[in-house]
């Protein structure tokens, strides 16, 4: 595990390297928003890559309600935390790129409260992790929040997007996007993958340590 | 702040981010290595 | 269907509970009238701004009373060191799921009445021509929010953090419960047809159905030990 680790560390630095020499020097500058669009390179990707890390907890904190095995438990808290970084890079940046184009740095625009939504419940997710000192007790409470979070997350974009809209439409219905853009943006969403799924691996290792640890004080 | 103030905001905000998680991640790893390798140091002295 | 035989049990026990001590009512009703007469002091002295203000604040009234409803119902399990018990009983657990979610609505639907009456007398609104589409948005809403909060209060019933834990929990989930119910309020209030914006309405049914069922499916793995 550590050296797929390892490999999929130096790929990620590797395609961001790439996706960051595309994203800001190759790529042209949009036509109606010029040169500030670029901040989409890391906004999209990292929205992408969260909603891919917290649709894992979905599924792990399920197959961990089923099968009870410590490894799917490991691999939830694993996602989230990580899941939960991505948000935040996508709320930081998405605050910077919305000055520019709408003039404030944050509105009750629908996909920007979503978002905020999405981070606040998978921070009570962790928060509710961190309280609960039995293991196998936290996973379960945790799964069960994590797989209601998910659901919920459905509704709440349908209700934001009802209630109001400023936002682009979203950068990947394609057409919507010039060609030009869309090679930078799908090499920096690998990239992103890549480093989801590195930094991961060495969260899910971060948990198995951890309750090494916790056994060696234990067990004596 | 021109556009490529804010690029930049962006760009380094979420680089900083990225790089301060791995950060604490390899920091906690390596605090629980060390932990158990000592432990492992110290039932070996004793046996 | 056994399990609503054990629905059926936990309800008897907490109406009796309930009848006895009418400790929920009284505590829930006193302090959602203190939440409401606070309200009126914060939204400005216009007639307009009150009335702009109302439907948000009358579902703020409403979690903010019911969090504490929510709260309460694990917590008389748990002073009362029946929270064991109730862990060992034979059968289905999403009964008993069942059961606590049709108590916290009763609770939280006669509180509400109660909210509404309050808001009618204090922010001279006249709530009685409205009541008829009222009364299905409280429906809806509250059991969306009773099937989640029930769930979540049962998890933070013996948290050391449980105070802090259940809203920080449970407010982010409830975001499209205020969103829909808010402007359905809106429309009632305004005395316009609910159907006019039906897509809310329907955002209601599916939330509430979605979060009871998974509610009933999930509560046996919190009660697990």
């Amino acid at each position: 595990m550590d050296r797929l680790a390892r490999i999929l560390g130096v790929g990620a630095g590797a395609l961001l390297a790439i996706g960051l020499w595309l994203g800001l020097v190759q790529a042209p500058p949009d036509a109606v928003q010029g040169e500030v669009q670029r901040i989409m390179y890391v906004h999209v990707p990292s929205i992408m890559t969260a909603y891919l890390a917290f649709t894992v907890v979905l599924v792990a904190s399920v197959a961990y309600l089923l099968r009870g095995t410590r490894s799917w438990d490991r691999l939830a808290h694993a996602s989230a935390e990580v899941g939960v970084v991505f948000t935040g890079i996508t709320l930081a940046t998405g605050s910077i790129w919305g000055k520019p184009t709408w003039g404030v740095w944050w509105t009750w625009d629908a996909r920007l409260t979503g978002t905020a939504v999405l981070f606040l419940i998978y921070v009570g997710y962790l928060m509710l992790r961190s309280v609960v000192d039995d293991r196998d007790r936290a996973g379960r409470y945790a799964a069960v929040v994590g797989i209601l979070g998910f659901f919920d997350i459905i509704f709440t974009h349908m209700a934001v997007k009802w209630f109001r809209t400023l936002h682009q439409p979203s950068s990947l219905e394609r057409g919507a996007i010039d060609p030009a853009l869309y090679l930078p943006l799908m090499v920096n969403l690998g990239a992103f993958v890549t480093l989801y799924l590195y930094l991961l691996l060495r969260r899910v290792r971060l948990v198995v340590l951890e309750e090494a640890v916790e056994a060696e004080v234990l067990g004596g | 702040m021109g556009a490529w103030g804010y690029i930049g905001l962006a760009y380094g905000l979420a680089a900083l981010a990225l790089i301060g998680y791995r950060w604490s991640l390899a920091a906690r790893l390596r605090k629980w290595r060390t932990h158990l390798d000592r432990a492992a140091a110290v039932r070996e002295e004793v046996t | 269907m056994s399990f609503l035989k054990l629905t059926g049990q936990i309800l008897r026990k907490d109406l009796r509970i309930e009848a006895r001590s009418r400790e929920g009512v009284n505590t829930l009703l006193f302090f959602s009238a203190l939440l409401v007469f606070l309200f009126r002091f914060a939204v400005g002295s216009t007639e307009a701004q009150v009335r702009q203000a109302a439907p948000g604040l009358l579902w703020l009234a409403f979690i903010l009373t019911g969090l504490w409803g929510m709260a309460r119902t694990f917590q008389i399990e748990r002073e009362n060191d029946c929270l064991e018990f109730l862990r060992l009983t034979p059968g289905d657990l999403g009964g008993l799921y069942l059961g606590k979610v049709l108590i916290g609505c009763g609770l939280m639907w006669a509180t509400e009445l109660a909210i509404v009456a309050m808001f009618g007398l204090f922010f001279h609104i006249d709530v009685l021509p409205v009541i008829g589409p009222l009364v299905p948005i409280l429906l809806l809403g509250t059991l969306g929010f009773v099937a989640i909060g029930t769930l979540f209060a049962a998890i933070t019933a013996h948290l050391k953090a449980r105070e802090v834990l259940l809203p920080l929990l449970l407010f982010p989930l409830m975001v499209p419960i205020l969103l829909a119910a808010g402007r359905l309020t809106n429309l009632a209030l305004a005395g316009e047809s609910l159907w006019a914006e039906a897509h809310w309405l329907r955002l209601l049914i599916g939330f509430d159905v979605v979060f009871v069922v998974l509610g009933y499916l999930t509560f046996p793995f919190v009660m697990e030990d």
